[in-house]
Order: structure tokens, then sequence, then C-alpha cells
């Protein structure tokens, strides 16, 4: 029963990694911008929520009302300032910007709130939790709550991209940004929707992750690395592949626990590795590698 | 005054120039054709009036008026649509989202989904379907759809007839006076010589990144193109 439990656990734990790779997704996808400074963006929103939270009393929860519309602004002015500069050029250029920012964004961090760890306190409501199968499978109603999150969140940008005016523009770009000029679309205009919705996702997974843990200003690479294996797993620029990858990331991690406490994020990379090798595209992968 | 007029127009691709002071104009409602071997310069002039190359010098007028510093996505308000060489169809859109997004930034005219699917009637059978299983005839029939869903006053079609059968390319051919019919001006780019003085009112042959020869089809010899065409005894 024990692996029943870790299963589940793996796939609510997956819902977060899903989160994170979300706005990864949406930028790989569109744009083939890979943000190294992504981890970076998670960790500054869930120390904004710190600061909302220290000083209006008020539960985490609320923060995000404030921090996404933060977030979403945020992400405008760094595509429109920065990366509208390096999409389509030379990749170096992606690389050098984006992890720029990402030492940028540590240090304002560190500067900011020093070293020492936070958290985000969502009181009794991180204890609450729903037996399903006895006192063997037992969920807990925040990870339940993160993963319909997460879910919600995957269907509304998927709804998005499938049925809107926008949302066409989306796939039109990134299927051949020059093709898509001369469809009249202003693709630096989708670009700049693309990152603030990337932005905006990864902030909510960023809050999300200090309800559930301790946050510091190096953080980032680390959620980085999640998010990065969570898209490539499922298959880079497929929004369900996102949610898959990040329930293989989850249930690998939390089986490799169950063998051995020490092996948790091992059996992650193992996984990880293993999707890389024998299918390089990732499970909902459509391009072939050449 | 010309619908479209290029004055002295030089382009091309970093250090290699493609165009070289060429001129050339089109008349509202005219359909005119560019000819010339591979590698003349047919397709960069299509790409720098639609303003995907951008000129090094000369002008781009619509109604008289410079287009010369707008974007590609700002032209197609205007009225320019380019069907570009190698149908370049979204892939990851159906046939009907192909079309929906051609007229992206449309303006008002007599062309929507249904219009063009009484046009290129084959288009119908697969409008649910992704693009990319359609055939290379049905792609281009798509393309060509694409373009005008966004009311163009002139289209720019670059090599319609590339690697696909000749009943295929007659069928694509025949929609071109309903298209005509409607009130859009034409630049056809084609290697098929025949093809392209068919279907047009004037014809510039190119050589070389310039204009090698020009007149009504009906007036030049098979000679006279022949020697623009490989640039045997053309104009230096």
């Amino acid at each position: 029963m024990n692996w029943i439990n870790a299963i589940v656990q793996g796939i609510l734990v997956g819902g977060l990694y899903a989160m994170y790779a979300t706005g990864l997704s949406v930028s790989f996808g569109v744009m083939r911008l890979v943000n190294l400074a992504h981890g970076d963006l998670a960790v500054g929103a869930a120390f904004l929520a710190s600061t909302f939270c220290l000083s209006t009393g008020l539960s985490p929860f609320f923060s995000v009302f404030i921090i996404l519309p933060i977030a979403a602004l945020f992400g405008i002015g760094l595509q429109l300032v920065v990366f509208n500069r390096v999409v389509g050029a030379d990749p170096a250029f992606q690389i050098v910007a984006t992890f720029g920012l990402s030492i940028t964004l540590q240090n304002v961090l560190l500067q900011r709130y020093a070293a020492t760890p936070r958290a985000l306190n969502i009181g009794d409501f991180g204890n609450r939790s729903l037996k399903i199968i006895g006192d063997d499978v037992v969920v807990g109603w925040f990870p339940l709550t993160r993963f319909i999150v997460a879910i919600v969140m995957l269907v509304a940008l998927s709804l998005f991209v499938g049925r809107t005016r926008l949302g066409r523009a989306f796939r039109a770009t990134s299927d051949d940004p020059d093709t898509a000029k001369l469809m009249g679309i202003n693709i630096r205009s989708v670009y700049v929707v693309a990152f603030a919705i990337a932005v905006t996702t990864v902030a909510v997974a960023g809050i999300f992750n200090g309800m559930q843990t301790q946050f510091s200003a190096g953080d980032g690479p680390a959620l980085l690395i999640y998010a990065f294996e969570a898209v490539i797993i499922g298959g880079l620029g497929s929004l369900w592949g996102t949610l898959c990858g990040g329930i293989v990331l989850g249930v690998a991690q939390t089986i490799g626990a169950e063998m051995d406490p020490g092996w948790k994020q091992l059996v992650g990379h193992l996984v990880f590795l293993v999707i890389l090798l024998v299918r390089p595209t990732g499970i909902f992968g459509r391009e072939e590698l050449k | 005054m010309a619908l479209l007029e290029i004055q002295h127009l030089s382009a091309g691709y970093g250090q290699f120039q493609a165009l070289f002071d060429l001129s050339l104009q089109l008349q509202e409602g005219q359909a005119i054709s560019v000819i010339g071997a591979n590698g003349a310069g047919k397709s960069t002039l299509l790409k720098t009036i639609a303003g995907t190359v951008e000129a090094i010098s000369g002008d781009v007028l619509l109604d008289g008026i410079s287009i010369r510093a707008r974007a590609s996505h700002e032209r197609v308000i205007e009225g320019i649509a380019l069907v570009p060489e190698g149908r370049r169809i979204f892939r990851s859109l159906t046939v009907r989202e192909n079309l929906l997004i051609g007229g992206y930034s449309a303006r008002s005219g007599p062309w929507n989904v249904d219009s063009i699917l009484e046009v290129f009637p084959i288009l119908e059978n697969f409008i649910g379907r992704d693009a990319d299983r359609l055939s290379g005839g049905e792609q281009q029939a798509l393309a060509i759809g694409r373009a005008l869903m966004s009311n163009p006053r002139v289209l720019l079609l670059d090599e319609v007839s590339l690697g696909l059968a000749p009943i295929v390319v007659k069928q694509l051919y025949g929609a071109l006076p309903i298209i005509r019919g409607k009130g859009c001006a034409l630049v056809i780019v084609e290697q098929d010589t025949n093809q392209a003085l068919a279907a047009s009112d004037h014809t510039y042959c190119m050589l070389e990144g310039r204009i090698s020869l020009e007149g009504k089809p009906s007036e030049l010899t098979r000679e006279q193109i022949s020697q623009a065409y490989f640039g045997v005894g053309a104009p230096a």
C-alpha cells in the first residue's frame, strides 16, 4: 500500500512541477526561448508574496491577486526591454541574457531579503488531509488544491491556445514566425503576451512552493532544473505533455524516496535521463530531432 | 497613379546584393508576371515588397505612398499579401485555422472562409484536418486561400507551380481570373514561363537582379524572352 501512496503523492507533486514547467513550455514553444531565469522568477514571486503577507497579515492565497498582475507586468517589461532583442538571434545571446537576468534577480533578492530562508504560512490548511484508502493512502488538502490549480491553469491555457484568435497566432508563430508575419501578425506582440503568461504561471508555482517549503534567494536554479526535466520528459512545447512530464518526475521522485529517502532526487534525474535517451522528443514531442 | 510602384529598388541578404536598381509598376486590377531563371532575384523582389527582406535603397509605393518603412505585418493591413514559395503552411493548425489565421489582420472585402471554399472546393473535404496532411496541390490552394483571407489589394504569388503536377497547376491558375475579378491585382513570379505569360497582362523578365526585358506577353517573341531569360545578348 505504501507504493500506491507514493504514486498518489508523486502525482500531486507532479502538479507543482507542471506549474513550474508551464511557463518554460510556453516561452520555448512560442519563442524558442530557454529562460534560465525561470526558477528565479518563481522565487522572486514567493518573496513578494511573503512581503505582502507580512505587511497585510492576510493569507498567502490572497497574495495572488496582487502578485500575478505584477508578474504579468514584469514579464511584459522584460520581454519588451530585453528578450525581444534576443529572440530569433543566436542562441548564445539568449543564454547570456537569461543567465544575466538570473544572476541579477538572485542578487537583488539576496540584497533585499538577505540569505535567511522564508516560508509562506498557510496555517492548519497545510496539515489537513483526506483519507482515500484507510490510513494507507492519505492526501493532503494543500497538495490536492495545488494539483487542481495546476489542472485549471493548464485547461485555461489549452483553451486559450486552441480556441482563441490570439492562441492561433501563438501556434502560427511557433510553427513559422516569418510566415506568421505575412499573416499580419505582429510577432513581437505575441512574444510579449507569451512571456507575460510564462512569468504569471511561474509566479503561481513560486507562491505554491513557498506555501509548501522554505525558500531562499539562491533556490531558483534548482527549481529551473525540475521545470526543465518536466518540459523535456513531456515534450518541448506541449502543454499536456508538460503535465505528464511533471507527473512522471514527481512519481519517480516519490518512488525513489520510498526505496531509500536519499534516492528521491537521484531517481527523478535518472528517469529524466532514460527518457532523454529513449525518446529525445519527450512523451508528447512532435518534431523529430535531427 | 499605379497601385504598386517599385522605384529603383536594391535589396539583398547581408553582404549579398540580389536586386539592383529595379523598377516596375502594377496597376489596379492588373496581373503582371516576373519570370527568370533560378537566382534571378524574383523571390527576393516579392519578399522586399512584402517586407520580409529589407531594401538597401529605392522605394516601394502603394497608392503613391511609401511603405518601405512599414513592417511586414503592417503591409498586410495595407493590402499586400504574399503566397510564399514552398507554401509554408502552418503544420500545427487545421485547414480552417490556416484560413482563419490568414484573416488575422483582415481588411474588409469579399474574401472569407466560405468564398475561398467556393474557389477551392477541394479544401472543404479537409477543413477540420491538420494542414500538414494535405497533398502539395491542396497545400498550395490553402496557401493562396490563406493569403486571400486578408482581402489584399495586391496578391504576390511566388512559384505557385513549383513541384506540382500539370493538372494541379492548371486548376490553381484557373482560380486566378476569379481572384482578379474580385478586384485583386496579381504579381506572379514563375519559372514556368508559359503559365506566367498566359496569366498576365504585362511581364518582366529578370536576370541577375535586374529587369532584362519587359512588355506585353503577346508582343514578346520567344527569342527575345530566351535571350532575356538566359542572358544571351541581354543588356549589361
